[in-house]
């Protein structure tokens, strides 16, 4: 990997979005082109593509699902394109082929696993968009960003990590009784 | 797993695969004989899943705000549009009577609007050895004279090929053969418009025309492109500018 692309990893690995986006407008024009050069997306597919696999590509580096990466980010980034678009086309037979060269270990997210609890994770997320500040922003950058205790304490002025970590704990913990308040509990079993 | 109940971090460590052995096998099995543990494992994979995609979505909305300067006003865009392509046609009139009165540089012009065009088309995805590279990965190398001969090795199988002849014309160009890259970048000309490539094709082959001093052709397919949608529209315009 080059010396630029682990600079922007370390970047990423210890920020936010301001890095994210840096990296989407990086390779965005060039990926558009090739998105819809070999698949014949149109502007918006592709669009919609790239942002997926720059989203996946920062969960995967963040959970520590990517420890390391053998070529440059551009190459893992097209290979996550790659994979959302067979999932898009529904593996045309047209691009067989080309899906086969797949190498890379990408930790895309299982769709069926995802649709099968999707309704819970919805309620979920209508919970959240009642959750205030600073709850939303303390889980956010905890099981979003992966920030550690200490950072996060930092970035949300609490006096330590020790008290960042019951702030956390507090969050959930309201985030858990919204959800079961909202909803029957059958909803999630 | 206190009171029969996992704990969130549990429930990710589990998802995610970073317990071990023998952790997950104790918690799968809990999963399946403890209907509480397993009410609240489902709760908390749902919490977590929810908070994804929660924080996902938002991360979405952010980079889509990336593209509203290019997508908003779309009204406004195609009033600048018209108005370019009026500009274009006066500046193609005018130019035409100025054309014999130019003193810059066709080199210099050359040099100024010329970027290697990336490989759009292949090997990005994934490293293969030396030997085993495709010509637009030796392209995107720039190893242009291997390149060129890879491409004519492939163009002998496949002449019409718009990729081969695309790329063929660009290492050449890259070599600063211009005169070499014409006929590849003319046959491309007649080939379907739809194509991806059509646009860059037309914008290097009028660089190419200029480059090889092949003047009248160049100011013919720069006036087109500045008066076109092209992306190239606006440089199109800037060397017609400089052309006069």
């Amino acid at each position: 990997m080059s010396t630029s692309d682990n600079i922007l990893l370390r970047k990423i690995l210890a920020g936010k979005e301001e890095e994210i986006v840096e990296l989407y407008n990086l390779y965005k024009d060039d990926f558009l082109r090739w998105a819809k050069f070999k698949f014949r997306l149109s502007e918006e597919e592709a669009i919609d593509i790239f942002q997926d696999a720059i989203i996946a590509f920062y969960k995967n580096i963040k959970s520590g699902k990517i420890i390391q990466i053998d070529y440059s980010i551009k190459n893992y980034l097209y290979a996550i394109g790659k994979n959302l678009i067979s999932n898009k086309l529904k593996f045309n037979q047209k691009f067989e082929n080309e899906f086969e060269k797949l190498e890379y270990k990408l930790f895309v997210e299982n769709e069926e696993d995802r649709i099968e609890n999707l309704e819970a994770r919805q309620n979920v997320m209508k919970a959240l968009e009642a959750l205030g500040d600073p709850c939303k922003t303390i889980l956010k950058l905890f099981y979003f960003d992966r920030f550690s205790m200490e950072d996060i304490a930092r970035e949300v002025n609490s006096k330590n990590a020790n008290v960042a970590k019951a702030q956390k704990n507090r969050c959930i913990n309201e985030l858990r009784k919204l959800v079961l308040k909202t909803f029957k509990e059958g909803d999630f079993f | 797993m206190e009171n029969n109940k996992p704990d969130l971090e549990e429930v990710n460590a589990f998802l995610e695969g970073k317990m071990n052995e023998e952790e997950r096998v104790r918690f799968e099995k809990k999963i399946t004989t403890d209907a509480l543990f397993a009410r609240e494992f489902q709760l908390k994979k749902a919490l977590l899943g929810g908070m994804e995609d929660y924080f996902s979505n938002q991360l979405k909305k952010r980079l889509q705000q990336e593209e509203k300067p290019t997508t908003g006003n779309s009204r406004r865009l195609k009033i600048y549009r018209i108005a370019a392509i009026a500009a274009s046609i006066v500046l193609i009139l005018f130019s035409t009577f100025q054309i014999w009165f130019s003193v810059t540089s066709h080199e210099a012009i050359f040099a100024e609007f010329y970027q290697p065009y990336p490989n759009v088309v292949d090997g990005t995805e994934r490293q293969m050895s030396e030997e085993t590279l495709s010509p637009f990965q030796i392209y995107e190398n720039k190893d242009y004279e291997k390149a060129i001969a890879t491409f004519k090795n492939e163009l002998a199988l496949d002449p019409e090929d718009v990729a081969l002849n695309f790329y063929m014309a660009l290492s050449h160009l890259a070599l600063g053969n211009a005169g070499e890259a014409i006929p590849f970048l003319e046959k491309n000309q007649s080939g379907p418009k739809e194509d991806e490539l059509q646009e860059a094709n037309e914008w290097f082959l009028a660089l190419a025309y200029l480059k090889a001093g092949h003047r009248e052709n160049a100011m013919n397919l720069f006036s087109e492109i500045s008066g076109s949608s092209s992306s190239y529209q606006e440089s199109a315009k800037k060397v017609m500018e400089k052309l006069k």
